[in-house]
């Protein structure tokens, strides 16, 4: 009996028809093989121009990870430290237009070391771990979170 | 096509984000000035500051795009929003900083 339930919760759970029409494979199977890539668009192939491209995408080495988790952690005490010192300064008007555009400001310092974490992780892939590194030491600079120092600690 | 007009598209919404954190810094630099006046204060504003708030963001732009040169679009959002972000955050810990310029009283 209970064999036969399931059946029925098969059938109920398909749409009958999805086998017949090729959907349940992906279709591309393979990889696009590597000579295809330098014909698209950038006639230079510069290596960090084709991060579109997953296969392409240089698995990341032990020490690059480290670089990474290591920063990771300092970036997240960054935006920690945003939250934290954003509190303590404020527009110093009722005007709402001020105001609005202000806490959008606000909101960007706040989400900034992320998104400047991202980029460096995403964009400098192709790029040497000194050169990662660089410009994560430089959106620490950036990013410095003055408020918090001035505003929380002080 | 298309993908030039997206770009644009883009762009420009980023340089008018970009022009709103040149006003905050532009009136900032009159207004600060004002402000110090009638505390009696007028030596201690902090002009470098000022200066450097109104240089920022237009500076930021200009990096974005320039890094940006010849990327997909999702890169350069991606690049332009880093910008903008970063440009917020100086101006943030500039007003944060500028208290502790004063003159001792």
């Amino acid at each position: 009996v209970t064999t036969d339930r399931d059946d029925l919760d098969d059938e109920a759970l398909r749409w009958a028809g999805d086998e017949d029409r090729g959907r349940m494979a992906p279709r591309l199977r393979e990889p696009v093989p590597a000579e295809a890539d330098p014909a698209d668009e950038e006639p230079e192939g510069d290596p960090e121009d084709d991060e579109d491209d997953e296969p392409d995408r240089p698995p990341l080495t032990a020490g690059r990870r480290a670089l990474f988790a290591v920063f990771g952690v300092l970036y997240l005490a960054l935006v920690i430290a945003w939250v934290l010192g954003v509190q303590t300064t404020s527009a110093g008007t009722t005007d709402l237009f001020t105001q609005v555009s202000w806490q959008f400001g606000e909101f960007l310092a706040m989400i900034g070391p992320v998104v400047w974490f991202a980029a460096v992780l995403t964009l400098t892939r192709a790029s040497r771990a000194r050169v990662s590194a660089a410009w994560l030491v430089a959106g620490i600079v950036v990013f410095a979170p003055l408020p918090f120092v001035f505003g929380v600690l002080l | 096509v298309r993908a030039r007009a997206g770009l644009v598209v883009l762009v420009v919404l980023f340089a008018a984000l970009f022009a709103l954190a040149e006003l905050a810094a532009v009136s900032n630099l009159i207004a600060l000035p004002q402000v110090y006046d009638a505390l009696g204060v007028p030596e201690a504003v902090p002009w470098w500051l000022l200066v450097l708030g109104v240089a920022i963001p237009p500076a930021a732009f200009v990096v974005a795009l320039l890094l940006g040169r010849r990327r997909p679009a999702g890169d350069r959002a991606l690049l332009l929003l880093v910008g903008l972000a970063a440009a917020h955050a100086l101006a943030l810990s500039s007003v944060a900083l500028a208290p502790y310029l004063l003159p001792a009283a």
